[in-house]
Formats: C-alpha cells, structure tokens, sequence
C-alpha cells in the first residue's frame, strides 16, 4: 500500500488528466474536490495542455457540416477560447459553452433590431482575466458600429465606430481569434472598397490594420479568408484552396510569405483535426463523440475554424448561475428535438403573446364600443328625457 | 571515461544506510543536492532520509542516464531517440508502490524531468479508472458522506458513463 503523496505531487500528477478523468475524480475525496474546483488548478491545467499539446495548432473546434438537424444548422461559430465556445443560435443571441464541462450559459441579446449582418468574435481578455463577445453591425455602408460584452458583467458597451463595410458571406462576419486579437477583412470605402485586414486587440480595444503583402502574385478578394496555418496569420482562398500566405512574423509587412504547395503542405492540411459539437437536451453542449475524442474530419476547410483547447474554464465566471437562468432548458427524451422543441416553443410562446395580445386587444376595442355603445345609449335616453321634459 | 577520474565523486546516504558514489556532474540534475553543494554542505556523505535504497538506485540509474552527452549532432538524434526509449522502460516498474516512491523522491530530491515522467506515468495509470479504484490507488480515505458524495457525482453524472 502506497503512502499518500504530498499535496502540490498530487497537483502535479492531476493537472495532467483529461477533463472527463479530472471531472470524476471531484468524487475521490473532499481536498480534491477542492482542488480540481479551484479556479487555480482550472489556470494550471489550462496551461498545461497548452504547454505541452503539440498537436494544438491543428486542433480546432466546429459546428456539423452535415448529417444534421435542420436547426442545428441556425447556430453560428462566433469563436472559442480556451475551452469556451461562444455560439450564435439567431440574430443577435448568443451563448457560450464548455463541450468539456457541458455548462452552457445564454448571454444577454445584442440590443439591435433581428440583425443578421452581423460581424463577431470571442476571444480572452488577459489584462481583465475575462472573456470577451465583438459585435460589429453595418450602419449604412460606410460605418461598421462595434460593442463589446464581456462575460463577467454580461452587460453590452459600444466601443467604436469603424468607417468600413464587411459583406457577410462566406463566413467573413467570423472573427479570427490570433494573438490576443480578433480579425476581420473589411472594405474600405475610401480607398475604392479595398480588402484591408483589421484588427480588434481584446486588451487595449483598439482597432488596427494589418498590412498586407505587396507581391503581384498576391490576391485578396470577395473569396479570401483569414485562417492559422503552421501558427501563422494566413490568407487563402476557399475557392482553389491554394494558394496560402502565412505572415510569418506577427504584423510585420515583409514577413508575408507564398507557401508552396508540396507534400509537406499536404501533410500538414492533412493533420487538421477538430472537434465537431453536438446539442445534447438540457445541459448544452457536447461532442460529437461522447469522450471527446477528435472526430475524423481532415479538411483543409479547418483553417479557419478557432484552435481548441480542451479545458474546465468555466463559462459561468466562478459562480454558477441559479437554474432558472436556463430560459431554454427543457427536459425533452431526444437531443436534437429539444433545440427544435425550444425553438419552436420561443416562437409559438411569442406566437402566443402575440395572439393573447391580440385577444386583449379585441376585448379592449369590444369593451370599449360596448361602453361607447352605452354612453350612446345614454345620450339617446337623456335626449329623449331632455325632449321629454319639453 | 575519462572525465570520470577528473570529476567529483559525492556520496549519498539512502534512508536505510547504503551510500552511494556518484560524480558531481551527474548529481547537480537535483537541484536539492545542488543546493546543499552550493551551501558546502557536501563535504561528507548527503544523508537523504526520505529515499529508500532500493529508490535512490534508480534515481541513479536515471540521472546517469540523462547525463551523457552525445558527441556531434547526428549522435544527438540518435541519443535523443534512445532516451525516449529509455525513459517509457525506465516507469514500466514491477510494482505500483515504486513509481510513487519515484515522484516523491523526485519531487524531494527536485529533479523536473524525472518529476515530469513519473508524474505524468502515474496520470495516465489512472486515466479511465473508477473512482474507487483511484481511491486505492493513491490510500485515500473517502471522506464524503454518502448524500455529499452522490451529490457531487451527479454535478457530472455523465462522466461516469
């Protein structure tokens, strides 16, 4: 028998485990229970299997693209950062998940009429110790109107007005998440609608631009995005696939680099894996597959999807939400009915409303000609007692 | 080798006695004993009270090991292959009760790669296990009452599917 190991070996020997491992082991006894709960060991661990996951870079999360549900097909990919996934299930709603936790928190709506231009992104706030929801909606043509949530107070700020224009198409609303910073192609409409790389810093809150190669060969247009290729910032095209530009030093103008397409691109594209998400009935998210095991789905497509982590980061902040919060969470046997039945319940219940207003609207207008209809009544009396009387 | 005779011999005293002659070069892998040499307290045998004989021999075995230096790149590769090999032999141990030997006198004697290894050995000896079977694992005395812990299990009922 084994004698029992000093606490911080013990630490040393968890932060080691696999969510699922970590999330059993809460039962083993009271001081782990603690230990695995504390936001700490949530930071060590993160680190850890950022530290020393050398398959990260090609690791990345994603919605289904097929096989699917009708309504699952509605949400979104707004981003994911260390184990969060923020996910957009309509117009201007939004909601974050741990798939590794299996928590889900609904985050305040987007005070905007049903937008669906909608530019987005999720990322971590390090100087804050926070997670942050980007938002740009087109004013007009010229004016892209930002704010910003973060996920400790839940509560919306305008932060900017950018004199560009982003088309949503082809997924270009979607922010990449790459060194502390969200990115977007935008045109700009003073520069005859050039593609210009901009760039949100989740830190200061500044916008930027990032400049882009000078090369002839290099093209940026309606069908480019923006994707991490070998841990670099780079610029594709869907289309063809190929050709890649990697800026290989971060914001620095001469490091954009035209990759060739030889094996060791193929190889690398091949590597991409994700993880793909799946709703599950009334606590959120989860993998597609059950142990979170990376589904099988090399595709050069991944380029673009947020790199993934899996972690215990909690969407909550540190404090966990009373269940009434979950406005949506019904109880239904089948997964994907849920989402549908939730859907359909918000709407019909809006459905409802509306009815029952209408309903009450007629009352009142009934009610109201029937005491109009009185007072007539009253009037035509005490006319005729007035005639009456004379 | 010929830097053997050139390098300094430190003796080491395990729990139950036995001393053990290593070169300084190989012993400075534990920043514990470093530390002690640093201080000049290494002029007589270190006594090491928390590391048994039969553990320190390995412990040893291991920073000897790590402790050869390859003579030219190639070599590199070759020697850093090697090592790996060694290093997955080195934590397939006989009985349970040494690998944790090994992460604590690791963990005393402050060596961070043997720390690593062991660790994460002993991490992934526990991966998919039970939650009893973690228990006898590591002697840990359950100390929930049953409501608190069925409680506690049901925050993540579905990870003990």
């Amino acid at each position: 028998m084994t004698t029992a190991l000093v606490f911080d070996v013990v630490e040393d020997i968890l932060l080691r485990l696999d969510t699922e491992d970590l999330l059993r082991c809460k039962s083993v006894c009271k001081s782990w229970y603690s230990l695995i709960s504390s936001p700490s060991f949530v930071k060590a661990h993160l680190k850890h299997a950022c530290n020393n996951n050398r398959e990260l870079p090609h690791l990345r999360v994603c919605l289904p693209y097929k096989n699917i549900n009708y309504t699952l097909r509605l949400y979104r990919m707004v981003g994911s950062s260390n184990g969060l996934v923020c996910l957009s299930p309509s117009n201007a709603e939004f909601l974050v998940t741990n798939p590794s936790t299996r928590e889900v928190i609904e985050l305040r709506a987007l005070p905007c009429e049903n937008r669906s231009d909608l530019c987005w992104g999720f990322g971590y706030d390090s100087s804050t110790d926070d997670y942050k929801l980007v938002v740009g909606v087109n004013e007009g043509l010229h004016h892209i109107r930002f704010q910003v949530l973060t996920l400790k107070s839940n509560v919306w700020k305008f932060t900017e007005e950018l004199n560009y224009n982003f088309h949503v198409q082809f997924g270009s609303g979607f922010g990449l998440l790459y060194n502390g910073a969200l990115h977007w192609f935008m045109d700009d409409p003073n520069n005859n609608m050039k593609r210009v790389i901009i760039y949100f810093d989740l830190s200061s809150e500044k916008f930027k631009e990032i400049p882009q190669p000078d090369d002839t060969n290099y093209v940026c247009d309606i069908f480019s995005e923006l994707g991490i290729f070998d841990e670099c910032l780079c610029v594709y095209r869907p289309v063809n696939g190929i050709p890649i530009w990697a800026m290989k030093n971060y914001n620095v103008k001469q490091s954009w680099q035209l990759l060739p397409y030889d094996d060791a691109m193929k190889d690398y594209i091949a590597s991409f894996t994700a993880y793909t998400l799946d709703c599950i009935s009334y606590n959120g998210w989860r993998f597609s597959d059950d142990k979170g095991n990376i589904a099988m789905s090399c595709c050069w497509m991944h380029i673009s999807d947020p790199v993934f982590v899996k972690s215990l980061v909690s969407p909550y902040g540190y404090e966990k939400p009373k269940k009434t919060k979950y406005k949506r969470s019904l109880k239904v046997d089948s997964s994907y009915t849920v989402i549908s039945s939730s859907f359909f319940f918000k709407h019909t219940m809006s459905n409802n409303k509306r009815k029952k207003s209408q309903k009450n609207y007629k009352r009142n207008i009934n009610d109201m000609l029937f005491q109009e209809s009185l007072r007539i009544e009253e009037d035509i009396f005490n006319n005729q007692e007035r005639k009456n009387q004379e | 080798m010929s830097s053997s005779s050139s390098s300094k011999m430190i003796e080491l005293r395990s729990s139950d006695g036995e001393t053990f002659h290593v070169e300084e070069t190989v012993v400075l892998q534990s920043e514990t004993i470093k530390q002690m040499i640093d201080d000049d307290c290494a002029n007589a045998a270190i006594p090491l009270p928390n590391v048994t004989s039969m553990t320190l021999a390995k412990v040893i075995e291991y920073i000897k090991k790590h402790a050869e230096k390859p003579k030219d790149d190639d070599d590199k590769k070759v020697a850093e292959e090697d090592l790996k090999k060694f290093d997955a032999e080195f934590v397939k141990v006989d009985q349970e009760s040494m690998l944790f030997d090994l992460v604590r006198a690791a963990n005393y004697l402050n060596i961070k790669s043997l720390l690593d290894l062991t660790c994460q050995a002993v991490a992934d000896s526990i991966k998919d296990l039970s939650v009893e079977e973690v228990r006898k694992k590591f002697n840990i005395q359950n100390d929930f009452t049953p409501e608190e812990e069925a409680k506690v299990r049901k925050e993540n009922a579905w990870a003990f599917d």
